[in-house]
């Protein structure tokens, strides 16, 4: 079959090589499926308002710390497809000091797909009060609740919570890494062309960025940010911290490429001709970096993550109303917390998936950027 | 080291500094206000940045000065300025306080034991054994410990103690911290002491050590694969050696090279989960320290932490090249 492949691309004239990257990746299985994940994670993101039953920030007092609400099919009157949840009553545990939740069997309320609930705005074009399911009975007084993950402190629904939490939490690591790949390139590119003492200088700068460890640098960074400031600018500030500490391994990368690039015969070629620096930079150096790029972009990605979720988690990160993933967990450090209310660890999974499809993927992309290896056949 | 250390000492400073308030009046009930002065003419406080940044370099090199008398340089103490929270010298507000600094080096060294330990055996079986089953179940173990926060992993850990062992009511034994009060004082001949102390240690392992166990058996994995298609392998095997002897002394010697030089890389992500591990376990290690410093703004136990990381990284980068050109005569330094 191969073979019969390679006669086929003789015959009609090599393939690009984007055919032959795209080949190469289409054949690592948990690449693919890595990549799907992160398409799912994507939509479930953007389509967070309508897909949640219910607003992030929504508040559900009588409901503080329930935990997830169990689903039915089966009641009493037999078995019924439209699934069903029970009313609940709400009671205190005099010995442990929680709030206990029982079901009232007396009252049900179905599972209704394009339920009403809270209003929210539609993509930002129209307001609606319609959600992808819910009970429909979005009064707060309402008994009949569908918390899929159950509550935090403030009766907010944890499932829509995360969902919200994952625009931020899958954002911030594409922004990050824009960021750091302007100055990379831009540092990078500048060190290993110009070489001299500006290259001197800049590699002193990332070997001292490189020698503090991350996360104590995000500390200290973070305690500098006034308490006062509004979150969406925290947001970037954030943003941009994680990109200095982000920035200097690609500047390193860079120079080197740029350094062996520079002395390519295409290279000396087009100089020959009389082509300006930025035109050797710009058409001949920097498409032969975008393999490296896109792979070193699907392996910062998910550390970013991890970094962002410790920074929230230690409540020096997003705060609110904004929402991360990280940020979810910060309320769950104690261990009471964890013995009693363990379904608000549950966005740690999302963080896992996340950084385990972002491997994955990374992996096939490094496997795919280079199709000219020959991959040894399995013995 | 020292030009890289003295640019570490300018960026760490400069972060500080742009944090606002007056700490000195916190002094003010324990010092007097003599006290707060002479404080304030110690390091600069109310002087211009540079002055206070020369003031507290000044102090870190032990406030050299020349005179006539005998031996006509005298140092004092290293001052890496004062915290503001204890009211002790930064250096012990980071270190000292419940034995920080022997505490940290016993967690570090004894991960780093066990990393390599359980890491390297387990990387040779999975090369020596590709694609067979035990291998995917390595790589995907490896995947994950790669992929889990470690503040994640220890919520995991102590909710598996808690609430599947339910380690309180059933054993009797405490979480959290690094040793149990009444042995805390004991001879560590004791064999109770090593025994108490081993119970709160795993955990602390697998927070720190995962990331590091996965990325280290996944090296250990591809360097070996890398060595065993070397023709000299070949040779070896074509001599009639036994397999045990060409895995052990041929290949596997030769794997772990590469894998010293990363040695140095690894203090960075051992900080991370040692400061994870120390605030949600509650151990007492520097890591503990430099986050409390941070919690309470004290600026100069902050810096002082900076400037110590940056050094045990160099000092690092330094014992792995040292370590690379012992192991491998190949590698020469001019």
């Amino acid at each position: 079959m191969n073979d019969l492949k390679t006669v086929d691309a003789m015959q009609k004239g090599s393939p690009s090589i984007w055919k032959l990257v795209w080949r190469r990746f289409t054949q690592h299985k948990l690449g693919l499926l890595g990549g799907m994940l992160l398409i799912v994670l994507g939509v479930l993101a953007v389509f967070a308002d309508s897909i949640s039953p219910y607003q992030p920030g929504q508040q559900y007092r009588s409901f503080g710390y329930a935990p997830p609400t169990p689903i039915h099919f089966f009641s009493e009157e037999g078995f019924s497809l439209q699934p069903f949840v029970y009313g609940v009553k709400r009671g205190f545990d005099q010995n442990l000091g929680v709030p206990v939740f029982t079901e009232d069997k007396t009252q049900k309320f179905p599972i209704k797909l394009f339920a009403p609930g809270d209003k929210y705005r539609f993509l930002g074009l129209f307001e609606t009060d319609i959600h992808l399911f819910g009970t429909g009975t979005n009064s707060k007084t309402s008994l009949g609740q569908l918390f899929l993950f159950g509550t935090d402190k403030f009766g907010r629904d944890v499932f829509s919570r995360i969902l919200a939490g994952s625009r931020i939490s899958l954002s911030i690591g594409p922004l990050v890494i824009l960021i750091s790949f302007i100055l990379g390139v831009l540092f990078g590119g500048i060190s290993g062309y110009y070489g001299g003492w500006v290259d001197g200088t800049i590699q002193r700068v990332t070997e001292v960025t490189m020698a503090m460890p991350r996360l104590a640098l995000l500390l200290a960074f973070a305690t500098v940010i006034p308490a006062k400031a509004d979150p969406i600018v925290r947001f970037w500030i954030i943003v941009l911290v994680l990109a200095l500490v982000s920035w200097a391994p690609i500047t390193r990368v860079m120079r080197g490429q740029f350094l062996a690039l520079r002395e390519e015969d295409f290279s000396t070629a087009a100089k020959a001709l009389g082509a300006s620096d930025l035109r050797v930079i710009l058409r001949h150096i920097l498409p032969n970096t975008t393999t490296y790029l896109i792979v070193a972009a699907s392996l910062t990605v998910p550390n970013v993550l991890i970094l962002e979720s410790a920074l929230s988690f230690f409540s020096y990160g997003i705060q609110e109303p904004l929402v991360s993933w990280g940020m979810l967990m910060a309320g769950a450090q104690s261990v009471f917390e964890i013995e009693f209310h363990p379904w608000l660890l549950i966005p740690g999974f999302f963080i896992v998936f996340t950084v385990l499809a972002y491997n994955f993927l990374g992996d096939a992309l490094r496997d795919a950027a280079d199709p000219f290896t020959i991959v040894v056949a399995k013995d | 080291m020292v030009p890289a250390l003295l640019l570490v000492s300018i960026f760490a400073f400069g972060i500080m500094q742009l944090q606002t308030g007056d700490y000195t009046t916190r002094f003010a009930l324990t010092l007097g206000p003599q006290g707060v002065a002479a404080l304030k003419e110690k390091y600069g406080l109310d002087q211009p940045v540079y002055v206070q940044y020369f003031k507290w370099i000044y102090g870190i090199i032990g406030r050299p000065r020349v005179d006539g008398e005998f031996p006509f340089l005298h140092v004092e103490a290293m001052d890496f300025g004062i915290s503001f929270q204890t009211q002790q010298p930064a250096i012990e507000a980071l270190f000292l306080s419940a034995n920080r600094l022997q505490w940290t080096l016993l967690i570090v060294v004894l991960t780093m034991i066990f990393t390599w330990l359980i890491a390297i055996p387990i990387g040779i079986y999975s090369a020596t054994h590709k694609y067979s089953v035990g291998d995917h179940v390595t790589t995907f173990l490896g995947f994950l410990g790669l992929s889990i926060p470690n503040f994640f992993l220890a919520l995991i850990v102590l909710w598996f103690l808690v609430v599947v062992m339910k380690v309180g009511p059933n054993f009797g034994l405490t979480i959290g911290g690094i040793i149990d009060a009444k042995y805390a004082n004991a001879s560590w001949l004791d064999p109770q002491k090593w025994l108490n102390f081993l119970w709160h240690y795993w955990p602390v392992l697998l927070v720190v050590g995962a990331a590091n166990m996965a990325q280290l058996i996944r090296y250990m994995r591809g360097s070996l694969l890398d060595v065993l298609a070397q023709p000299y392998v070949q040779t070896a095997r074509a001599k009639g050696l036994t397999e045990h002897v060409v895995i052990w002394k041929h290949a596997v010697r030769n794997a772990l090279n590469p894998l010293i030089s990363i040695l140095g890389f690894w203090i960075p992500f051992l900080f991370e989960g040692m400061v994870v591990a120390a605030v949600v376990m509650g151990l007492p290690v520097v890591e503990y320290g430099y986050w409390t410093a941070i919690n309470f703004e004290d600026q100069y136990v902050v810096m002082s932490g900076l400037l110590f990381f940056a050094f045990v990284l160099f000092v690092g980068n330094l014992v792995s090249d040292i370590l690379l050109m012992l192991s491998d005569p190949k590698i020469r330094y001019e």
